[in-house]
């Protein structure tokens, strides 16, 4: 079915619409939570305030062309997963950016890793680490625009990805000097 | 290698991870589908819900203090009406000794003593009746020698000139006998409407003759 009819049908209210856009956003929103959160109840519970938000505030979005739609639900969702992080604690506390840690050499042969391994690099990541690597490497975000998402300067931002970088490259080491790559 | 490729990297392989995701498992996304469908019905239904259970909590309570507002009027206006009885009846009892000769007295607005134990009511009989069985003291002349009645007894006390014709012997309850002459079957008259009976006075304890030789006829 046509996306923008999907939305208009959604913006009406009709049930059965609202389920088809679900079926639609639900695995790339499932994909992205994933990157955020690991735990798969944190997941589902984040999802359901997704999706009710985007049903609740559809009528605010403005369809802009194919992807458009895509883009918005993948904001609500970044925002739904730190939002959820930060429930409890800040995701990152501010630090003095004086010193930015000296990233690590990496030899760029990482041949063998899985994609499994990486995933639980990532997993065993501080949440700080993690949702700063995933904002700039994964979604594109800039440093300022992430400053702005998590409520911290562009430095501390700047210090948390070059912290989870060296963090990343360390783990990747010690898999290769383990004999597990 | 730049750290933009070890992003590349990284990137590259999450996404390959991606596609093992558990997107298609059913029950996940059921359970994610409930969730969302619960909680966007239940926001206008809560609301629904929380109105109407307010409403049913609400109408027993407002019944309930409408009752107990009306009965707390009703107990109020008993009370006023208890109070004014009980006056009358404190009057009338000192105003029986003015009606010896006969001359009409006021005892209240609602109870004239015409003549002695002669009473007009304009308020409920039954009321009257019972305030009267309950409550009343009835200044009674001892029976005069060579009398019939009480009538006389009480039109002429002075006629006595032993020493106990002059004391007002003081009892009460003084009531003795209703002889309900009229509405007999309808005591429960409202007040305005007129109602004839009788009510002996009397000491109770000499049996009906003498009640009635020593009584007072009264008319309600």
């Amino acid at each position: 079915m046509d996306e923008q009819l999907l939305i208009k049908q959604c913006k009406q209210q009709q049930r059965q619409a609202q389920q088809r856009l679900f079926e639609e956003l639900y695995p790339s929103a499932y994909r992205l939570s994933r990157r955020y959160l690991f735990r798969s109840q944190d997941i589902e519970d984040v999802l359901i305030g997704v999706f009710v938000r985007i049903f609740r505030h559809l009528e605010s979005f403005e369809y802009r062309g194919e992807g458009s739609l895509r883009k918005w639900v993948n904001t609500i969702v970044i925002h739904e997963c730190i939002r959820f992080l930060s429930a409890y604690r800040p995701v990152i506390t501010e630090e003095d950016v004086t010193f930015l840690a000296a990233e690590r050499d990496w030899d760029g042969d990482p041949s063998g890793v899985d994609a499994e391994q990486v995933m639980l690099i990532l997993d065993q990541m501080p949440a700080g680490y993690r949702t700063v690597f995933n904002l700039y490497a994964m979604e594109g975000y800039t440093h300022s625009e992430i400053a702005g998402l998590l409520n911290i300067t562009e430095g501390t931002s700047k210090s948390q990805l070059s912290k989870a970088r060296n963090h990343i490259i360390e783990k990747l080491k010690e898999r290769k000097s383990y004999g597990t790559l | 290698m730049e750290p933009y490729d070890l992003d590349k990297f990284i990137r590259d392989k999450v996404k390959e991870a991606e596609l093992a995701f558990p997107v298609n498992k059913r029950e996940v996304r059921d359970r994610i589908w409930n969730g969302i469908n619960r909680q966007l019905k239940l926001r206008p239904a809560s609301w629904l819900k929380v109105a109407v259970l307010i409403v049913f909590l609400l109408i027993p309570a407002g019944v309930l203090v409408l009752q107990n507002t009306r009965q707390k009027y009703q107990i109020k206006d008993l009370r006023n009406q208890i109070n004014l009885l009980q006056q009358d009846y404190r009057t009338m009892g000192k105003k029986l000794a003015q009606t010896q000769n006969q001359t009409p007295a006021i005892v209240h607005d609602t109870i004239m003593l015409i003549q002695p134990a002669v009473l007009t009511t304009r308020t409920d009989t039954l009321e009257v009746i019972r305030y009267i069985t309950d409550t009343m003291v009835v200044y009674q002349q001892p029976k005069l020698a060579g009398s019939t009645n009480a009538y006389e007894d009480l039109a002429y006390p002075a006629a006595d000139t032993g020493d106990a014709a002059s004391e007002l012997k003081h009892f009460s309850p003084a009531i003795s006998e209703f002889i309900l002459s009229d509405a007999k079957k309808d005591l429960r008259s409202k007040p305005g409407q007129s109602r004839s009976f009788s009510i002996i006075f009397g000491s109770g304890n000499t049996g009906k003759e003498d009640s009635q030789m020593n009584g007072i006829k009264a008319k309600l």
